[in-house]
């Protein structure tokens, strides 16, 4: 077999090596070398792993992850995508030392810091609510189980189930699933509708930018198809004289739009004032949605607090050790 | 800002982070590392809702993820209630431990081989023994003003 593709390489060898290099840089290609490289990439870090091991995992680890990036376009705006990088590179790297540390200890500290990361990202999209919240609920958590950690694991050292895991059939085998999700995830972001959708989007956000001034936004970007026309519903943030502005100049914008996507060559533009989910009294907002129209999830989710309250304690059996006679286990 | 491109950036951390969280659920045996295993996955699956609701420019994704925190913090307490209870039956974090409880018929899993520890183990702090005379020397014991 190998020979086979040798041979066959040698007797016409740059077709060959051109037809092979254009099937790798493919969508179906990149999508597979990503698979191979995040899979390789966690069976080498592996918590019972030398240092050489996991730096050499680590190296594979950020090759997958860069050939997985190249599926998704970039921001077109350099701080933006350089502070997303940063918080996207400390989750992850935390969350893939989470689950390779040897000793629980670790796993928590890491954890923590892949939270601290999740956090950033939850900013980093307008939901500072949800940053604070992560931080604080988690915070404590942790430090709860950090604790447990200390109480339960640290007097042994390290146990012999923590450099161990199933076998070594399911620690290389559970990898390639679950890094096929990611891959497959990245596998749709290839697909020409999107492609042909992200294009168009920065298109409409240029004709935006020059037109509309610098308060107005995007918010909003849909289309479909109708018939063999592609409508595209945009909501924009912007006062009225803006839109009317927007409105004359619509012929233009589709004409462009046609122009560059030739999937897309019949496109109909409709814009609609929009509203922004992150306006300047954000968290006012959040309370009012939370407390209006989720009053009765609120309630539910209260219940929920207070019987799991009640069950963490039945299930600790706190209350056995009291009784007089009872047996120590 | 590409609001497409700030989605698909956002969909793809939230699966990997998931994906990690399910990888280490399945590969490690210690019961709070797989706790933590599954705080994980529920993180990916927030950064995923919060980036739709941005995208859809509406409040439901972070409406879900303030429920997702409320009952990640049910589950926390009760597994942490779980890990005390079963470590107290068992002795130890090992889920294999458990393993009784499985359907009949399955066969048990038992370690083949334990590999040594592949780096060398840091050294643990540890504390002195408290009340016991130090070993003196007896001339020291001479110039000794006690």
């Amino acid at each position: 077999m190998n020979g086979c593709w040798l041979l066959a390489a040698a007797t016409d060898s740059s077709s060959a090596w051109a037809e092979l290099g254009s099937k790798l840089s493919g969508t179906e290609g990149r999508a597979i070398i990503g698979w191979a490289l995040a899979v390789l990439a966690l069976w080498l870090i592996g918590p019972n792993s030398s240092l050489s091991r996991k730096i050499a995992g680590a190296v594979f680890g950020v090759l997958g992850l860069g050939v997985f990036w190249s599926f998704v376009p970039a921001m077109s705006f350099l701080p933006a995508e350089s502070v997303f990088l940063l918080l996207a590179g400390l989750t992850i790297f935390s969350a893939v030392a989470t689950i390779s540390a040897r000793s629980p200890v670790y796993s928590a500290i890491w954890f923590a810091c892949s939270l601290l990361g999740t956090a950033g990202l939850f900013l980093f999209q307008g939901a500072q609510f949800l940053g604070i919240a992560t931080i604080a609920v988690y915070a404590g958590a942790i430090v709860v189980t950090f604790l447990f950690v200390l109480m339960l694991a640290q007097p042994e050292g390290h146990a012999f189930f923590d450099r161990v895991s199933w076998g070594k059939s399911p620690r290389a085998v559970i990898p390639v699933v679950t890094m096929a999700i990611v891959s497959l995830i990245a596998y749709q972001f290839g697909k020409s509708d999107i492609r042909n959708h992200v294009k168009a989007e920065e298109l409409v956000n240029q004709t935006v930018a020059e037109l509309a001034g610098p308060d107005a936004a995007v918010r909003k970007v849909v289309h479909h198809q109708d018939g063999d026309v592609t409508v595209l519903e945009v909501d924009v943030v912007a006062n009225e004289e803006a839109l009317s502005k927007l409105e004359d100049s619509k012929s233009e914008l589709q004409r462009s739009i046609g122009e560059r996507i030739p999937d897309w060559s019949k496109c109909v533009v409709d814009f609609h004032a929009g509203t922004d989910v992150r306006t300047a009294d954000h968290v006012a907002h959040l309370g009012g949605q939370l407390f209006g129209a989720n009053l009765i999830g609120v309630e539910v989710a209260g219940c929920l607090l207070m019987m799991a309250l009640v069950g963490a304690l039945v299930v600790a059996g706190l209350d056995e050790e009291k009784k007089p006679g009872a047996t120590a286990r | 800002m590409s609001e497409t491109a700030l989605l698909q950036n956002y969909l793809l951390v939230g699966s990997i982070l998931f994906a990690l969280g399910l990888t280490g659920f399945l590969i490690r045996r210690n019961l709070i590392v797989m706790f933590l295993c599954a705080e994980m996955m529920l993180q990916g699956v927030s950064l995923s809702l919060i980036a739709w609701g941005r995208y859809h420019n509406d409040w439901s994704g972070q409406m879900l993820v303030i429920f997702i925190i409320t009952v990640a913090a049910c589950e926390a307490g009760i597994a942490l209630a779980l890990v005390l209870a079963l470590c107290r039956k068992s002795g130890s974090l090992d889920i294999v431990n458990w393993q009784n409880v499985r359907e009949e018929g399955r066969m048990p899993y038992i370690d083949q081989e334990v590999p040594a520890e592949a780096m060398e183990s840091e050294a643990w702090p540890t504390l002195t023994p408290a009340g016991i005379e130090p070993a003196t020397d007896q001339q020291e014991l001479y110039r000794s003003n006690v």
